[in-house]
């Protein structure tokens, strides 16, 4: 090959590699896809949600997140699973504070059971009558106790 | 959007566990901790055999005021705070200690609060929502009776929202990322203080009235610790 075009052909070879990315290689292309997602909504007692908390997706048999991000404004996490299995969904604070989620999916991407965490709210109540017993529990043991410190010595 | 979904996230008034930072919640404690030593003094040295089942009654009914959510305009839901009651029956001390015990059961049998926050929640409401109702009762004391207990628990809301607010206002600026990002609440003052002043002045309203019908029954059996 003459020099003149090895030297042609090297130079046009460096535009190349320099000129492609300079012009395409930030751009970020997309397309809206319609599909089945799963959406899973979290409440805590009470019914507030953990807004903007951080969370994980593993997907069936994975230890790196399949997906991570905050909990939506409306409390919401939405992925779409691409295979069955049990995918786990782990939400937690800064402070570690949190619950992991396994939904069982099958091969359409239906979720099959749910465990971990709690299913809904359903306890509540339960909840705020048992602490109402340990409160007045409490105080009647604390009464209780007054008491039998008062009681007067026995006699000699 | 971000003040509406903060609203809906504040409108509990206590504070849950995860949004708010330790360079706030140790220094909380560290002051909360004696207060609690002192209080729970004081209510040994106080505590009689007729006292003693009154204060479980209204302490449970100031943990029921805390859980029954009441719907708001907007769309979102509050509760009402029951410290305000308690302080003008028994006390701030006395108040400060029975409300720390609803707070600490909320976190722990409820889920509502948190164990970290713990302490923040009881220095804002149950301190502070404490004295400032006793302060304001004997400050209005020459306006008359209702409108004293109307304006004081109701001042001890405002006020125990506002320190709420503004402890969360200022997570951001206390705890945040190399890059800025804040690692726990993210929204600043701009956002807190209508989020949790607005829907408390109407909850606010609503606890002085009922606290008010409570107070006049505590006052006819003669119950009352605090004189205005």
């Amino acid at each position: 090959m003459p020099q003149r075009l090895r030297r042609f052909l090297s130079a046009l070879a460096a535009i190349g590699c320099v000129s492609v990315p300079a012009a395409h290689g930030h751009a970020l292309l997309h397309e809206v896809l319609d599909g089945e997602v799963l959406i899973v909504r979290l409440t805590v007692a009470g019914g507030d949600s953990p807004w903007f908390e951080p969370y994980e997706v593993f997907a069936p048999g994975e230890e790196t997140a399949f997906q991570s991000g905050r909990v939506n404004a409306l409390g919401e996490v939405t992925f779409r699973p691409d295979r069955p299995g049990p995918w786990k969904l782990r939400v937690f604070s800064e402070d570690g504070h949190g619950a992991t989620i396994t939904l069982e999916v099958d091969t359409a991407g239906e979720v099959l059971a749910v465990q971990g965490a709690h299913g809904d709210a359903h306890g509540h109540w339960s909840r705020v009558f048992a602490a109402l017993g340990y409160i007045l529990g409490a105080f009647g043991l604390l009464m209780i106790w007054r008491q039998w410190r008062a009681r007067p010595p026995p006699a000699p | 959007m971000a003040r509406a979904t903060a609203s809906r996230a504040l409108i509990g008034m206590h504070i849950p566990d995860g949004l708010i930072s330790p360079q706030t919640y140790l220094p909380a404690l560290a002051l909360a901790a004696p207060l609690w030593v002192i209080a729970g003094r004081r209510l040994r040295d106080r505590l009689g055999d007729e006292m003693l089942p009154r204060l479980a009654v209204f302490t449970a009914l100031a943990f029921l005021l805390s859980t029954v959510m009441l719907p708001l305009p907007g769309g979102t839901s509050g509760h009402a705070v029951g410290v305000g009651l308690l302080a003008l029956v028994f006390g701030p001390w006395t108040a400060f200690m029975a409300y720390s015990l609803v707070l600490l059961l909320q976190a722990v049998v409820v889920g509502a609060g948190g164990i970290t926050a713990l302490p923040v929640n009881a220095l804002a409401i149950g301190f502070v929502g404490a004295w400032t109702a006793v302060a304001l009762y004997r400050g209005l004391g020459l306006l008359g009776e209702a409108p004293a207990v109307l304006l004081a628990v109701w001042g001890a809301v405002m006020t125990s929202a506002l320190i709420l607010a503004l402890v969360l206002g200022l997570q951001p600026w206390l705890a945040h990322a190399p890059d800025g990002t804040p690692r726990f609440f993210p929204f600043g003052p701009a956002v807190t203080l209508p989020a949790l002043l607005i829907p408390h002045a109407l909850i606010g309203a609503g606890e002085a009235a009922l606290t008010l019908l409570i107070f006049r029954h505590a006052r006819r059996r003669r119950w009352l610790a605090v004189r205005g």
